[in-house]
């Protein structure tokens, strides 16, 4: 008789573990499943504080006002695991008295809050869903804001000798030939719909296989899987550099590859969606982080402690602000095909050195690229007789093509701040045109 | 699709109910000694057993992790019938370590919750020992049931240890719940949800399988 | 049928120098105690004088703390060994009937089961019929009431045919109807089977009616042992005289 009350005990732990693991799987669509980061209201005061002391004590009473305003930014976990947002945001906060609460999840499920209407704004980087995600009126504004780049990492024996390649999609062909070990996020994320697109590129339309490990987790998890394993993976560089920090051993193999650049947008969620969105604290968000202070301020992030910045600004405003940024070189005219390469591409092509007089006279060594080698590349028409070099101020310089091409020695050099100048050994030196931007073949 | 939902719950039954069968044949007999035995230490176990009871679930996947990790100590020796990191077998190894507790302990507090006088009637009927002592777990098979309830409960729903040992891959080590997050990062709430609900269904079936199962052993 | 391992009327029990200690607390001390196959024995005393003590340690429930007991021949003392065949030759109902969670059914065939004894049938239904409870044999024990309970409960013992069955106050709390059922199961039990009784009790009317010789015990010690008639008409000792007169304040 006494044991009935214990049953009932054992009834009631019964009825919670099932209510426990009710619980567990059902998701809130109406409300945003991660809890928020939020920023110390104390903090951006304290940020202010060195350059205008004063500030201090007057903002200080507004911080109670500067807690209704808040917004919610649905973002990608690479942001905030690397670090980015705990460093600008604050900057936002100061600048507005907005307060973020980020919720960082894959970019499959932020897109599904903006769409769901559970976030103000997003900042992720997935350019077809973002672009179908405006298509579908789900945004009202997207800006581009950055891009950083991703890595083919693994092990520094790289069983499948993918070292130094420049092609991912080929890099990832040996892998898939050699069915090296491939750790795949496999979790819709912006990462895993990149790694897609590459394998796809590599004319392999659904990777598959024991060596296929399409894992479902976040990049540090998958990172630390390949470490684990000794597998390759595909991995942004701000994480992957994080977890070097942190004991990693995998090495990166394959990079620079243009495929592996990833840019990042900022999407303005359409307030039609729901009454509590706030567009006009979203506009206001987009303005800061596209506006060249911010930019500004992500370039240098990462800097101090990996010796190179994990995102690149890319905002349009930032490139407009930037002095012939994009300082490329174009062959045009009387060519068989005219030709424009970026700074990249040309300091990319063979160099050599030359030996010629400097503006005041002096002897020095400069290095560039033969201008008859980038005449040849456009293939000059044989009725051409004059070459005329154009600068980015406007100048211009004639040079008899025949004169020319029997230098050798003439180059386009590389400028220490960007830009090519001519250099031009035997010739007079009005000839040395500084900032060429154009060969116009006459 | 469906052939991929069904490999997620066969795989979750499969590793909760693996483990749950070694954590019932070492958890029920500590359990029955626990509760009978009277030996010196026994507190201290008994707190031991409670301590396991309430342990983080995501701390053994933790401590497992660590343990199989290829610089861990099992890890590094290289055994090769050692369970590996993201595998079903290291799953298994951590759901067992979850599990044990809760089966010993609920069967431990099912035990002391018999008369004592039961064992002595037991024994003054001819049994030996054993059959006393089995004859006590019989009296307590509510509880015992309910200890095993708990300890598959624990484990079918628990997320943290088994994403981190067994790494959520899929069709090798994703199981309902690891599922269940990821669809959710996804944003995919119909496939989560969907997932949900045979969670729920599983562990619905298996109480009520358990209650009709300890009945008919009075229709017998 | 049982053939009793000790002819009748020969000692079955020899309790010598039989001490008691729980936790240093002496519980029991009886220097001889002879009891004879076939015989009802009541013990009687009031609370706390060791009688229910004396049964664990004739079922061999527990060890002694000193002394023995040479039980069919065979010595049981402090190390509380005694072989299984001799221990199941011995059963106990207690006050509380003490059924398992199983069937009335079940309850009778438990201590048969232990045995390995699984082709009983008749035997179970015969005990139960015994006792009167044939047709409630399907259903649950936790559902009967305590005169019936502690009447399934002698008929687990009863099917196991013992050569001495124990009964510790078997009928504390029952009615009148169901005491008087069974003493006379138990009554019949003894004479149609020679099973030797030993019955606790704190009911001299009860032991006037049943046993062939009585014990009175106080405070652990034998104070007096005789015949039934001789013990409660001549007492030898003043407090046994004052506990059959119902004299004694405890």
């Amino acid at each position: 008789m006494s044991k009935k009350p214990t049953i009932l005990i054992y009834l009631l732990i019964l009825l919670s573990l099932v209510l426990g693991a009710c619980a567990t799987p059902t998701p809130a669509p109406t409300e945003p499943a991660a809890p928020v980061a939020t920023e110390a209201p104390a903090e951006p005061v304290a940020t202010e504080a060195p350059t205008e002391p004063p500030a201090a004590a007057t903002e200080a009473p507004l911080a109670p006002t500067a807690g209704d305003k808040r917004i919610i930014l649905a973002t990608t976990t690479s942001t905030e695991d690397s670090g980015l947002l705990e460093v600008i945001l604050p900057d936002f906060t100061a600048q507005t008295g907005i307060e973020v609460d980020v919720v960082a999840v894959g970019t499959g499920q932020a897109l599904q809050l903006g769409v769901d209407g559970n976030a103000d704004v997003l900042l992720v980087h997935a350019r077809a869903r973002e672009d179908e995600f405006m298509t579908n009126g789900d945004g009202v504004r997207r800006e581009e804001v950055m891009y950083n780049d991703f890595v083919i990492v693994g092990p520094a024996s790289d069983p499948a000798g993918i070292k130094g390649m420049t092609d991912a999609a080929a890099a990832l062909k040996k892998l898939a030939d050699s069915s090296a070990t491939f750790i795949s996020r496999g979790d819709d994320s912006g990462t895993h719909t990149k790694e897609k697109s590459v394998w796809k590129a590599a004319g392999i339309e659904e990777p598959s296989g024991d060596w296929y490990v399409s894992a479902g987790q976040g990049m540090g998890d998958v990172l630390n899987m390949a470490n684990e394993q000794q597998a390759y993976t595909l991995a942004d560089r701000a994480t992957y550099l994080a977890l070097v920090k942190e004991g990693l051993d995998l090495v990166v193999l394959v990079e620079g590859d243009k495929v592996l650049f990833n840019p990042y947008g900022v999407i303005a969620v359409n307030p039609e969606k729901n009454a509590a969105i706030q567009n006009d604290l979203a506009n206001q968000f987009i303005d800061w982080i596209i506006s060249v202070p911010t930019q500004e301020l992500i370039g240098t992030f990462g800097v101090a402690d990996f010796g190179a910045p994990l995102f690149i600004p890319n905002s349009e405003l930032y490139n407009a602000s930037k002095p012939a940024a994009a300082a490329a070189l174009k062959v045009t005219g009387k060519v068989t095909t005219e030709m424009a390469w970026t700074e990249e591409e040309v300091k990319a092509m063979e160099t050599m050195d030359v030996e010629a007089p400097n503006s005041k006279g002096v002897e020095e060594t400069y290095t560039g690229v033969a201008i008859n080698a980038l005449l040849a590349l456009a293939g000059l028409d044989p009725a051409a007789t004059t070459v005329t070099l154009i600068a980015n101020d406007g100048f211009s310089k004639d040079v008899p093509l025949a004169d020319l091409q029997a230098c050798a020695s003439c180059i386009l050099s590389f400028r220490s701040n960007g830009g090519f100048s001519s250099v031009m050994p035997g010739f007079d030196k009005s000839f040395g045109v500084k900032g060429v931007v154009e060969i116009v073949v006459k | 699709m469906i052939a991929e939902f069904n490999e997620i719950v066969l795989l979750s039954l499969q590793v909760t109910g693996i483990a749950l069968f070694f954590s019932t044949l070492i958890g029920i007999p500590v359990g029955v000694a626990m509760g009978m035995a009277r030996f010196p230490g026994r507190k201290l176990v008994v707190a031991l057993l409670y301590t396991g009871m309430g342990f983080p679930p995501v701390v053994v996947g933790l401590f497992v992790y660590l343990l199989l990790s290829r610089s861990g100590p099992l890890g590094s020796l290289g055994l090769s019938w050692m369970a590996q990191l993201f595998t079903p077998g290291a799953m298994i190894i951590a759901q067992t370590v979850i599990s044990f507790p809760l089966v010993a302990g609920f069967t431990m507090a099912a035990v002391m919750g018999v008369d004592p006088a039961v064992r002595q009637q037991v024994m003054a009927l001819g049994a030996t020992s054993r059959q006393a002592a089995l004859t006590i777990l019989s009296e307590a098979r509510i509880g015992v049931i309910v200890s095993i309830i708990a300890g598959f409960g624990g484990i079918i729903s628990e997320v943290g240890a088994v994403m981190l040992v067994g790494g959520n891959i899929e069709g090798r080590t994703r199981v309902l719940t690891t599922a269940i997050v990821l669809e959710t990062r996804k944003g995919n709430f119909d496939l989560a949800l969907a997932l949900g609900g045979v969670l729920l269904g599983i562990t619905f079936i298996a109480n009520l399988a358990m209650l009709r199962l300890q009945g008919k052993s009075f229709d017998r | 049928m049982t053939t009793a391992a000790t002819p009748l009327n020969q000692n079955i029990y020899q309790v010598r120098n039989l001490v008691q200690t729980y936790e240093n607390r002496r519980v029991l001390e009886i220097e001889a105690l002879d009891i004879l196959a076939g015989e009802v024995l009541a013990l009687v005393g009031p609370s706390g004088a060791g009688k229910s003590t004396l049964l664990r340690l004739l079922n061999f429930l527990e060890a002694p703390t000193q002394g023995r007991i040479i039980y069919q021949g065979s010595e049981f003392n402090t190390s509380g060994d005694m072989s299984l065949e001799k221990r199941r030759s011995v059963t106990t109902v207690f006050q509380r009937p003490m059924l398992l969670e199983r069937t009335v059914y079940e309850n009778v065939a438990f201590g048969l089961r232990l045995r390995g004894q699984r082709d009983s049938k008749d035997r179970i239904a015969a005990a139960l019929e015994e006792v009167g409870l044939a047709n409630i044999a399907r259903q649950r024990a936790r559902t009967l009431s305590g005169g019936e309970a502690q009447r399934v409960a002698l008929a687990r013992a009863m099917v196991l045919e013992p050569d001495v069955l124990l009964l510790d106050e078997p009928t504390a709390n029952l009615d009148p109807y169901n005491v008087g059922l069974i003493e006379a199961i138990a009554r019949r039990l003894n004479q149609n089977h020679g099973t030797t009784l030993v019955l606790v009790t704190h009911n001299v009317f009860q032991a006037h009616r049943l046993a062939d010789r009585v014990c009175f015990l106080l405070e652990g010690k034998l104070i007096e042992t005789g015949p039934v008639q001789e013990f409660f008409d001549q007492p030898r000792d003043p407090r046994t005289h004052a506990f059959v007169n119902g004299e004694m304040v405890y």
